[in-house]
């Protein structure tokens, strides 16, 4: 095993001991999404854009609360180690240089992430007996772990922005609300009239979960939106990275 | 004797104000240095600069040779560094993080039961690893803090305030590990009391508001400054009668009423001993004194200086 190896496991390791709490956290979280969105919306919406309710809310749901949960994370993760300075030097004391702690970190929160999205999927696959095929959802889910990037690094970009933790849940707060009814979990992006149109279809987390509507529903895959992405995922890294390394160095 | 550690012209501000100023400062292989300063006269500063996790502004630091920051991967691997602030996970036990950080620094297993078990029993930590960090005491949390820098044996090992919340047993066997690796190791420590110092340190500087106030040893020091001896005389009832009695004695300079404990300011040590001479030996439980304080001390050169 190389020293990243190491490292990125020894880094895993605190999340791993509370691994079954998460889990059930991920479960439950998503089965009452399941229940509110699908069981309860689908007498008064059975269809959208002749789309049925449970076949357009899947992706939805799954996008919703795997960028809610990742931005969160990191977020949160990043708080500490900028409040406990010691937490930073035990790792940066050692012979890691910082794009290797920084690296490390992000790639940490990017996986716990990932687990969600695909965690959250499988438990709303069990619970709408849907037949999707797998080609299609392993693709959603790259696409989603490609978008999870830019999320990690937002997280990690208000994390040490926002020092004061009620600023930081007023963010979370705001993002949940946005993210639930501005981009197109239920109510798709071409709906929305005039100005509001393109600021809601180009807005970052609605290109995440109607990218992945596409790829799920339609079995197409949206260049502009995939090429949106990895320009989004670059300049976030690049900024994140530049804040990170200042961060630590001084 | 070689110099380990070379700093030129290092400075530093944190939002418009200097934190340390113009330093430079060479640290010889093999000795043990210390910095001593009031708080906030950037000794913690200058200690993350050393090692290399902190950029300067301006300057340039070396460690045997080598430039910090092009050098930073090379460079950390011959440094242990011990922030004035808890260096563990709380998610993780006392063993896990002495694992976490064995992995960091590359150690195999067997490097691990050869340098870090020893050093587990001379902190006496056996009992304490299983359990999480947050159930422990301040002592024992920075016990643990301690065995993870010193691990992999390090060549320069700097500490920042290392007997913040140590018991005085522990405070000793750290001090003897220090002396015991002196000449092999390079120490630099930083402290606020002179005490704990000036047993273990070959050479140290005052650091004020990020500069150096004084460079040398203790002879240099008492070469250059008059200083007051300070006294302190327990009774077992209290001093009343004591403090009466010195009131126009005028070789003291000044009494503190510390409840049981006096203390006793004079211009030096014998005329404290002649102040002895008067007391009832029956009615005192300890009697204690130093003549350097790093507060008496700085007052002494800003005054000299015109400060």
């Amino acid at each position: 095993m190389n020293p990243l190896q190491t490292i990125l496991l020894t880094e895993l390791k605190p999340f791993w001991k509370r691994a079954w709490i998460e889990l059930l956290v991920n479960v439950l979280t998503t089965v009452i999404l399941y229940i509110g969105f699908v069981i309860g919306l689908s007498s008064l919406i059975p269809r959208i854009q002749t789309v049925a309710l449970h076949e357009w809310i899947f992706p939805g749901i799954v996008g919703f609360y795997a960028i809610i949960i990742t931005f969160n994370l990191s977020l949160l993760e990043i708080s500490k180690l900028s409040d406990k300075r010691g937490l930073l030097d035990q790792i940066y004391s050692t012979p890691l240089v910082a794009y290797q702690v920084y690296l490390v970190k992000s790639f940490v929160y990017l996986l716990r992430g990932i687990v969600y999205l695909i965690v959250s999927s499988l438990v709303l696959l069990l619970l709408a007996g849907k037949n999707i095929q797998f080609g299609w959802l392993i693709l959603f889910w790259l696409y989603y772990v490609v978008g999870l990037i830019f999320i990690v690094q937002a997280g990690i970009i208000t994390g040490f922005i926002l020092t004061k933790s009620k600023l930081q849940h007023g963010m979370i707060l705001m993002l949940f609300i946005a993210v639930l009814l501005c981009t197109g979990i239920i109510i798709p992006s071409s709906f929305y009239p005039g100005i509001l149109n393109p600021i809601v279809k180009f807005f970052p987390t609605n290109v995440l979960i109607e990218g992945g509507r596409e790829l799920l529903v339609f079995h197409k895959l949206s260049g502009v939106f995939s090429l949106y992405i990895i320009v989004f995922d670059s300049i976030l890294t690049g900024i994140s990275y530049f804040i990170f390394r200042r961060r630590i160095t001084n | 004797m070689e110099a380990s550690i070379t700093l030129k012209n290092v400075s530093k501000h944190f939002k418009k104000r200097y934190v340390l100023s113009n330093l430079s400062i060479g640290i010889e292989k093999g000795s043990t240095f210390a910095i001593i300063g009031r708080n906030g006269a950037g000794k913690s500063t200058l200690l993350r600069i050393i090692s290399s996790i902190m950029e300067p502004d301006n300057g340039m630091v070396y460690i045997n040779g080598q430039e910090i920051i092009q050098n930073a991967a090379k460079v950390k691997k011959v440094i242990g560094y011990l922030p004035d602030e808890d260096m563990h996970d709380p998610w993780l036990t006392g063993r896990e993080n002495l694992d976490k950080r064995a992995k960091y620094l590359g150690l195999k297993s067997e490097d691990f039961s050869n340098q870090v078990e020893p050093l587990i029993k001379l902190f006496e930590l056996e009992d304490e690893l299983d359990n999480y960090p947050v159930t422990c005491s301040r002592g024992i949390k920075r016990r643990l803090d301690i065995v993870q820098v010193l691990m992999g044996n390090p060549e320069i090992v700097i500490l920042d305030e290392p007997t913040m919340g140590l018991d005085y047993h522990t405070r000793s066997v750290l001090f003897r590990y220090i002396l015991e690796h002196k000449g092999k190791n390079t120490f630099i420590f930083s402290s606020n009391e002179f005490t704990e110092i000036q047993t273990i340190a070959d050479r140290w500087i005052v650091l004020d508001r990020g500069r150096i106030r004084f460079d040398g040893t203790l002879e240099n020091m008492i070469e250059q400054i008059e200083l007051p001896f300070y006294g302190n005389i327990e009774f077992r009832h209290g001093g009343y009668q004591l403090i009466k009695a010195l009131q126009h004695v005028k070789e003291i300079k000044e009494v503190h009423d510390l409840g049981k404990t006096i203390q006793i300011v004079t211009e030096n040590m014998n005329n404290f001993l002649a102040i002895l001479q008067k007391v009832n030996l029956d009615e005192i439980i300890s009697i204690s004194g130093s003549s350097i304080h790093v507060e008496e001390f700085l007052k002494q050169l800003n005054s000299d200086e015109g400060l």
